[in-house]
């Protein structure tokens, strides 16, 4: 059922591969909007859905792909499985020797040892020789052992079927006992079925686990399951025992300490046991709830543990226990610091969803790979996360608004302002006309604002103004085109286009009204405007003072625009395709407000507004803004 | 510092302590030990870089010619997140090949990260496509030609115009002539660029005089253009030879 599966390195050199299409574009989208732009989420593309699994100490990323109407359950535990095999199979994986070694995959297969040869004359000649002619590893056996065994799990899984009433638990008490159990014990029935299943299962999971086990790499899930099937070999029944009844007064006497303490687990073990079976209805309500709150326990105390151990006071302690940590990354070692790194995001007014998202993202980069111990951990994860950030916040295009005005083969530019209200849009506009007309450039302004009093005289002040200093020698460089208060704006911007073109106008300024995100009216008429008009850049002015809310205004006018059928001119997902950020002057170090808008939207900021001047108009610089946060 | 060296000489064995001698060969070796460790550092610091970078845009063909010059095989590849390195053994010495990737997000930090130490620079350039992305490619070799480290040290570039075996490709003398031209512009439009947010002038530095129109030639880098084909096909083989000439010539 799936349609495709990968492994490639990070490099970019394909492995192993199930088809020979042309998968590159698919994967290559995934691989520039979803990895590299820290997005955890899975990706849709037309009808593929695509999940992805990083393997951080060989650098390699396995990606599968499958049809989108389809609920696999089983894509995670595919990709694990996968992960686990690769390594067992190539325990000493170097990308250099697999790419010098003469000959395809199978040579290296078998010099790899007797035991990985052995496997690979299993599988059948003909689809793995047409296989590996294309692959540089032979990993076709593995990968066909592993899909079939999901796909059967997958038919496996029994669909829980409605009870009829007589079958129900409910059925065979009385009226009476019903109404004591229900005063004892809160917990639903319900529980029961669900859980009997997957206890089933887990026998079957042993094996592969068992093997994995040696390698270190998650020591403590299989002996819990393995632990499980040895009380189940208990099925004798015997009397049902009240863990502090005990089963003489001699029990009871708690001054035996020791005695009486080995017994009293030992009653509980079989308790638990029993409970497993489900022997009798009332056993099957309680024990398995009990013991999966036991359990749950038992992971709080692991998890305090951990946090305790790392957060030791003395530096000498912490000192030794940076330089000891010599292993692969577990998630357990980076989940303090990097929650001590996303409240310092947080406090430099990085909107909380996106910093959980960043360090989530981060904590996947990081798993599996090995610190250097002079550096220490938490340095480590510190230089991740920068270079996190510093990637998002570099452009993803090349962006030259003065090269692409020139480039226009039928003028004028089309820029378009929008944003929420007071967030500077027409102040930043003249500030960028000044810019535009500096570098020789006719500029246009349209006001579109034809809702709040004053607008277009507040542009008519900035044009006098520009045109006061730039028009000196009595050339036209620069005008405003207006047609009043309560019109259509988009209709009138479309006029201003057509002005503009006739008369040699090369860039025009769209100013338009402030909005609310919320205002599901106004944000068609925008998006009107933005559709009929097709502007080359559709700029979101945004306040750099804006913390939590950048998520919503951001996404809400992104959602809202492309749901009105608005495309970015590069036919990317995003409708904004730009972003100017303001007040940048205003915020200090709290720079966090870039990080969130460019994660949300993916574009890049193309002008911060740094003052009330029209000079004051910067471009940013990714690497002072990183800087500002980590400090 | 002298509480530290008391600290020492208490926890030696009373017969090294008394003995002076002894203890002036001890401070000696030390010396000798700590020259030889900063001589070492610096003989790896002198010797000149020994790395050849693979640059270009995305999806120009990097990682295929990388696996072709270091491998000989044709491989398949998606975008690259992480560069590739590997050794390989010239005719006069041995380099390492860096193949840096092209995607927007990435190159620059690559690409600060990795220029330490370059010998040279090998320039991908997609011929196909050169026409709807002029301005991307022109722009990205301006950025490199820009570099202090690259204009300092006269860092020779080879243009390796690949894909020729597609129809409709161009020539590597056409792309020379369209990227000279595409630099004309990007130099004035890079010199009107806004302040970025801390004031440094990186951006500023201008390749050439703005008096007369650009070209290769007045550059003080060796620039050389040729044409190849990376991704071998049943129709059309592998043709890198010229880059593993030039290569040659380091």
């Amino acid at each position: 059922m799936l349609d495709f599966f990968v492994i490639f390195s990070k490099g970019g050199i394909v492995l192993f591969a199930t088809v020979n299409q042309a998968i590159s574009q698919v994967v290559n989208k995934l691989i520039k909007h979803v990895i590299l732009e820290e997005r955890r989420d899975e990706f849709t593309c037309d009808n593929l859905a695509l999940k992805y699994h990083l393997d951080n100490e060989f650098d390699l990323v396995f990606v599968v792909g499958y049809q989108k109407m389809l609920t696999l359950s089983y894509v995670d535990k595919f990709l694990d499985d996968i992960q686990l095999a690769f390594r067992d199979k190539f325990t000493d994986y170097d990308l250099r020797k697999i790419l010098k070694s003469k000959g395809n995959g199978q040579h290296l297969a078998s010099s790899l040892g007797d035991s990985v040869s052995n496997s690979s004359s299993l599988s059948s000649p003909e689809s793995s020789s047409l296989l590996s002619s294309l692959n540089l590893v032979d990993f076709y056996h593995e990968y066909k052992i592993i899909y079939t065994r999901c796909c059967k799990q997958q038919q496996n899984i029994p669909q829980p079927e409605m009870r009829s009433f007589q079958q129900s638990t409910k059925s065979q008490k009385t009226v009476k006992s019903m109404i004591i159990q229900s005063s004892k014990i809160s917990i639903p029935t319900p529980v029961a079925p669900i859980v009997a299943p997957k206890v089933e299962s887990k026998p079957e999971s042993v094996p592969i686990l068992a093997k994995l086990s040696p390698r270190g790499v998650r020591p403590e899930k299989p002996k819990k399951k393995e632990a499980k099937p040895i009380p189940k070999g208990k099925k004798a029944k015997e009397a049902r025992q009240w863990e502090l009844g005990g089963k003489s007064s001699d029990d009871l006497d708690f001054s035996k300490k020791t005695n009486g303490a080995v017994e009293n687990t030992s009653s509980i073990a079989k308790n638990i046991a029993s409970g497993d079976i489900g022997a009798t209805i009332e056993e099957c309500d309680v024990e398995p709830d009990l013991e999966f709150e036991c359990s749950d326990e038992e992971e709080e105390e692991d998890d305090v543990e951990i946090a305790s151990s790392t957060n030791k006071k003395s530096f000498f302690g912490s000192l030794i226990k940076s330089m000891s940590i010599n292993k692969a990354l577990t998630r357990a070692d980076l989940d303090p610091i990097l929650n001590q790194l996303r409240d310092h995001l947080i406090s430099k007014n990085v909107a909380a969803e996106i910093a959980t998202k960043l360090c989530d993202s981060v904590a996947t980069k990081l798993e599996g790979q090995t610190v250097n111990t002079w550096i220490g951990l938490k340095s480590f994860v510190r230089n991740a996360l920068e270079e996190s950030m510093l990637r998002i916040l570099s452009p993803n295009r090349n962006l030259n608004i003065l090269r692409d005005i020139r480039a226009k083969s039928v003028p004028p530019y089309v820029i378009v302002f929008c944003g929420v209200n007071g967030v500077g849009k027409s102040t930043n506009l003249a500030k960028i006309a000044n810019w535009l007309v500096v570098n020789g450039n006719k500029v246009l302004i349209v006001a579109c604002d034809t809702f709040r009093a004053g607008a277009i005289e507040q542009l008519r002040t900035h044009v006098t103004a520009l045109k006061t200093i730039h028009e000196r020698d009595g050339a036209k460089k620069i005008d405003l085109y207006e047609k009043g208060y309560g019109k259509d704006s988009a209709a009138i911007a479309m006029e201003a286009i057509n002005y503009a073109r006739t008369s040699g106008y090369t860039v025009c300024l769209v100013d338009t009204a402030g909005r609310m995100q919320d205002n599901e009216p106004l944000m068609k008429q925008l998006a009107k405007l933005i559709k009929i008009n097709e502007p080359d850049l559709t700029l979101f002015v945004g306040e750099a003072l804006v913390g939590n809310e950048a998520v919503d205004q951001l996404g809400k006018f992104n959602t809202a625009l492309l749901d009105n059928g608005c495309r970015g001119v590069t036919s990317n997902a995003s409708a904004i395709n730009g972003i100017v950020l303001t007040k940048f002057d205003t915020i200090d170090d709290q720079v966090g407000a870039a990080i969130s808008m460019t994660y949300i939207t993916g574009q890049p900021i193309v002008f911060v507004g740094v003052g009330q001047t029209y000079k004051d108009l910067k471009q940013l610089n990714a690497k002072a803004v990183v800087k500002a946060l980590m400090k | 510092m002298d509480t530290y060296i008391n600290l020492i000489m208490d926890k030696l064995p009373p017969y090294i302590r008394d003995d002076r001698s002894t203890l002036v060969a001890l401070g000696i070796t030390v010396f000798i030990a700590f020259l030889t460790l900063v001589l070492l550092g610096f003989l790896s610091k002198s010797r000149k870089g020994s790395r050849v970078l693979l640059m270009g845009l995305s999806d120009s063909g990097k990682t295929v010619l990388f696996s072709q010059l270091v491998s000989g095989k044709a491989v398949s590849t998606f975008t690259s997140m992480k560069q590739n390195e590997c050794h390989l053994n010239l005719e006069r010495r041995s380099v390492v090949m860096i193949d840096i990737p092209g995607f927007d997000r990435l190159r620059d930090k690559y690409w600060n990260d990795l220029k330490k130490g370059v010998r040279a620079i090998v320039f991908v350039v997609d011929s196909y496509q050169i026409t709807s992305n002029i301005k991307d490619v022109a722009d990205y070799f301006y950025t490199i030609l820009a570099d202090n480290l690259v204009s300092s040290q006269k860092i020779p570039i080879l243009v390796a115009c690949n894909k020729q075996d597609k129809p409709k490709s161009k020539s590597s003398k056409v792309i020379r002539t369209l990227i000279e031209k595409e630099i004309n512009t990007i130099r004035e439009t890079r010199l009107a660029a806004l302040e970025s947010t801390d004031g440094d002038s990186e951006n500023t530095r201008i390749v050439g005089s703005l008096d007369k129109e650009f070209a290769f030639n007045d550059l003080r880098n060796a620039i050389d253009f040729v044409d190849c084909v990376a991704l071998a096909k049943e129709e059309s083989p592998c043709e890198i030879e010229e880059i593993v000439n030039w290569l040659n010539k380091l």
